[in-house]
């Protein structure tokens, strides 16, 4: 018997991205996997955050699961956009494990995870938050992970890869976009390596030698593959 | 396949009428192995057991004593609750895998039982998949271009990766479920905790 829940799929071929990557990629296909990766102090989390809050679209909810920082520190951060994600829209998962339970009450938009070690948790909390948004679903749901680096200081290479597999199956089944960051500082080549083959696209981040950011996307079209500006 | 054993099935039943009903719906298709009670369950349990159907309301050990001493000793089957009452998310939450209605029809018995026999084997797909992908990746950044190039089982590696990730990338319906999902990661990141909340 498989019909507990409700196995919502979006109805969206392709979402909005145009604030992401400076107006390079417009749009990117419903069920797409995306890696941003570069080393640390580069705004990766921000370029997630405000991909998902300036999608062009009054009515696809988000779910952003966070262990690097907590909920009520991701909210703020969140409110400092443009266009804020309304907090009706935004659905969070903390596995930030910093929040102490007792001192924050569930609610409908923020569940709680005791730790980045408990990757069965964030699944179960995923699943909650996308019921509790429920018919929404189908008008496209953006996710960001922040950060697959954070869960790597907490689980095993091995547990997070298929983590990640498992995640990203679901994503890609279901018609969802979702946006992951990877510190490439934190790991090895190999560990690297090994992780990003499991995503559809891959952003690099980096500074230039003046100091400024930029970035490249493979994966797709090759015209993104060429060092930008951000 | 055909040379393969049927998967073992361990129906946990105090009823012999009902343990002989399931027994008959799976013939054919399984090796089933029946045991009356929680402590024969746990007797009986080998690594040849693939899934557990284990009746919520026994006299002596409940369904849920003998979930979480099978979850102790770290075995990897599934288990299946079979449970007159309607169940929720909860269940899933509680590290059962799944559940069967009862009394349940034989195509329901039949369709949890196969899939919680194919989650095993695509969770198996996962470990190896990343098992090769390291293995790639090692070699990548210890040998040169060139070298890998001209190596012969770099590219049996390659092949193998490459048919391992055509069967991986179907989409997998099965994943759209939540408790199907939520059963394949507690299988593929191996945690204890069965949630956020204590």
């Amino acid at each position: 018997m498989t019909s507990m829940g409700t196995a919502t799929r979006t109805e969206l071929q392709n979402y909005d991205v145009s604030s992401f990557a400076d107006d390079r990629i417009e749009e990117l296909p419903a069920g797409t996997n995306l890696l941003v990766a570069g080393p640390s102090m580069m705004g990766k989390d921000d370029i997630v955050l405000r991909a998902l809050a300036e999608r062009d679209t009054d009515d696809q909810p988000a779910v952003v699961v966070t262990s690097n920082k907590n909920a009520a520190q991701l909210l703020k951060k969140l409110e400092a956009f443009d266009e804020p994600l309304r907090q009706q829209d935004c659905y969070v998962v903390d596995c930030s494990g910093t929040s102490g339970r007792g001192t924050f009450q569930e609610t409908t938009s923020v569940k709680y995870v005791n730790s980045p070690n408990d990757l069965t948790g964030v699944g179960i909390a995923m699943v909650k938050c996308i019921s509790d948004i429920g018919e929404d679903v189908r008008n496209g749901l953006g996710i960001g992970v922040l950060s697959l680096s954070t869960l790597l200081q907490y689980a095993s290479e091995n547990r997070v890869f298929n983590f990640a597999h498992v995640m990203t199956g679901r994503i890609s089944t279901a018609g969802y976009l979702c946006l992951w960051t990877l510190d490439t500082s934190s790991h090895d080549d190999q560990t690297i390596q090994t992780i990003r083959s499991q995503f559809d696209y891959v952003a690099e981040v980096r500074e230039d030698e003046t100091g400024s950011r930029e970035m490249r996307v493979l994966g797709g079209d090759p015209d993104w593959r060429t060092w930008e500006p951000l | 396949m055909d040379d393969e054993p049927n998967p073992v099935v361990l129906v946990v039943e105090d009823e012999p009428a009902v343990a002989e009903s399931f027994e008959l719906m799976l013939r054919g298709e399984y090796d089933v192995r029946v045991a009356s009670d929680g402590e024969a369950a746990l007797d009986a349990l080998s690594d040849e057991v693939d899934v557990v159907l284990l009746d919520r309301m026994m006299p002596g050990m409940s369904g849920d004593e003998v979930l979480e001493e099978l979850r102790d000793r770290g075995t990897e089957c599934r288990v299946a609750m079979v449970t007159a009452v309607d169940p929720d998310f909860d269940i899933i939450e509680m590290g059962f895998d799944d559940y069967v209605p009862k009394p349940p029809t034989k195509a329901e018995l039949r369709e949890t039982v196969a899939d919680l026999v194919e989650r095993s084997s695509y969770a198996e797909n996962v470990r190896r998949y990343h098992s090769l992908l390291s293995k790639r990746a090692t070699l990548q950044t210890e040998k040169p271009e060139a070298d890998l190039e001209a190596s012969e089982s770099y590219a049996a590696l390659q092949a193998q990766i490459t048919e391992l990730e055509a069967d991986l990338e179907e989409p997998n319906e099965r994943l759209l479920d939540d408790a199907e999902f939520v059963g394949t990661l507690r299988e593929l990141t191996g945690d204890e905790s069965s949630g956020g909340d204590q």
